[in-house]
């Protein structure tokens, strides 16, 4: 036996079923039966607004400041109002100053540095186009490779929070948060009837409960929708999960960036604290153990005058000096053509 | 029988079908990559996404190449790695945990490989591309050509990492450990 056999005695797992072989098929039919409805965005995609620069000023607020209040304790249980953004929220003073910043380009590129648990860097480069294409690579070349054979990777999902994210930037709030809560797909169908909300979260307990299986671990049972505080911390860890990958697939775009703040401020349980990152002014926004479950904290760093993502990590309770995991974004509008060439 | 290569460039004609001849020979293959990497149901959920990427992607198919199912497994592997980035809450308290862990996440192998401890945490030392060939060989029955071709690189190079991936493999402690204890 030689490390080889080792490796392909972990070969085997459970396949999916014929129903998913059915389903994937009949999905790619439907995918060539409207090759546009696959691919291309709402026109709105097409046309961000062309405003002209603005200065920007740092925002002179607190430090440590705890964000807005939901005005209550228990959220009404179905569905449950979006709560009211702080007045002086400095997340909402700084999504009206992003809103003000130019666009140049047509695409937006994040680069993104992973530490690997060995503190090795782990790079990955992406682009979203404005027309709603996404390109990955873990190189520029690969990257620029990807661009130039239209290798599009976008997905619903994407398109969902980054939907919701310039709805929150230019319509109304409350939706927004409801289509930015909704856009897992998973579990609460906020907005939606009592049934409706009650479907989404058995749908949620099966998955959870296959998850076991797969696992050969004994299935606990269901659990029932939860009610009152618990409700609330579960509709907002699905918030700010959403949200900031939102804020960090769509970073160079300012609506983006605006929603997103917007959508943050609505969470009473994350804090934010003024700090100093690599000589510049930086707002430290954290989700604690309310929004993570009494599972640590996640903690991300933007930019304080342009909002731009630049660190998100996740720390553990018992060891807050060592991150569980970081990662490190930069972010910039480009040209696609440019890209494509290997231009970076 | 006509190949993939040959099936792709009818589809790009507009005949459909042919597109899905070639998913159908290999959606076997793929259904089993995916639930590898990232568990039965998961794969379920992504599986179709694969089939139309690919397809959307066909135009650059190099059809010198009779046979895609590395060209396949290269979309699957791609959709993987946006599902990794992207991987939306089932379940909150997990959410959160893994929000910032995607630099290389492996799931499916840590579940997998949670009775063989040893072997996960050598596995875990190497370098992401290092695993992605050694498990394209180990687990596809792939060539090392092939695997390179999966992940866009020359077949030099992808036979440099493998070489790399075992060498590192053998020497860890752990698996030399499991070398001489046979395990079931």
């Amino acid at each position: 036996m030689d490390e080889m056999d080792l490796m392909k005695k972990l070969r085997d797992v459970p396949s999916p079923g014929p129903e998913a072989y059915d389903d994937a098929r009949a999905a790619l039919r439907t995918a060539m039966a409207e090759p546009v409805a696959a691919v291309v965005r709402p026109k709105r995609w097409f046309s961000w607004p062309k405003a002209g620069v603005a200065a920007l000023g740092a925002a002179a607020v607190a430090t440590a400041v705890v964000m807005g209040t939901t005005g209550g304790s228990v959220p009404p249980p179905a569905p449950p109002a979006a709560a009211p953004q702080a007045v002086e929220s400095p997340l909402v003073k700084l999504a009206s100053e992003v809103k003000a910043a130019a666009v140049t380009g047509d695409s937006s590129l994040i680069v993104r540095t992973n530490l690997a648990p060995d503190k090795s860097q782990y790079i990955w480069y992406t682009v979203y186009t404005d027309k709603g294409q996404t390109f990955h690579g873990d190189s520029p070349k690969t990257l620029a490779q990807a661009a130039a054979k239209g290798s599009d990777l976008s997905t619903d999902y994407d398109r969902r929070l980054m939907g919701a994210a310039r709805l929150a930037a230019t319509g109304d709030l409350e939706q927004a948060r409801n289509a930015m809560v909704n856009g897992a797909g998973c579990c609460w169908a906020l907005g939606g009837s009592p049934a409706e909300q009650e479907k989404s979260w058995a749908e949620g307990q099966e998955k959870r409960a296959e998850v076991f299986r797969m696992k050969g671990m004994e299935v606990p049972p269901a659990k029932p929708r939860p009610t009152g505080k618990e409700l609330e911390d579960g509709i907002n860890n699905t918030l700010w999960s959403n949200t900031t990958y939102a804020l960090f697939i769509g970073a160079a775009n300012p609506d983006i960036r605006a929603g997103s703040l917007k959508l943050l401020s609505t969470i009473k349980d994350v804090t934010i604290d003024r700090a100093d990152f690599e000589g510049r002014p930086v707002m430290k926004l954290a989700a604690g153990p309310a929004v993570s479950k009494g599972e640590g904290s996640h903690v991300v760093t933007v930019d304080a005058e342009t909002a731009l993502p630049i660190r998100s990590e996740v720390v553990p309770l018992q060891g807050p000096q060592d991150p569980h995991s970081v990662a490190n974004y930069k972010s910039s509008r480009v040209n696609l053509a440019d890209i494509a060439t290997g231009k970076i | 029988m006509s190949s993939d290569a040959e099936l792709i460039g009818r589809s790009l004609r507009g005949d459909t079908d042919a597109f899905v001849e070639v998913v159908s020979r290999h959606e076997s293959a793929i259904g089993g990559y995916l639930a590898r990497r990232v568990g039965r149901q998961t794969a379920e959920d992504v599986l179709g996404d694969v089939w139309v990427a690919a397809y959307a992607s066909r135009a650059s198919y190099d059809r010198s190449y009779p046979g895609a199912r590395p060209w396949l497994y290269g979309v699957a592997l791609n959709r993987l790695r946006q599902h990794w980035r992207s991987e939306p809450a089932e379940d909150p308290a997990p959410d959160v945990a893994r929000m910032a862990s995607g630099w290389d996440p492996w799931p499916a192998v840590d579940t997998r490989v949670d009775a063989q401890a040893s072997l996960r945490t050598a596995l875990a030392r190497l370098r992401p591309e290092e695993r992605e060939v050694l498990s394209l060989v180990a687990w596809e029955d792939l060539t090392v050509a092939e695997a390179g071709r999966v992940l866009d690189i020359p077949a030099g190079t992808a036979r440099r990492l493998l070489h790399q991936a075992r060498k590192s493999l053998r020497e860890a402690p752990e698996v030399a450990a499991l070398l001489q204890v046979p395990t079931t």
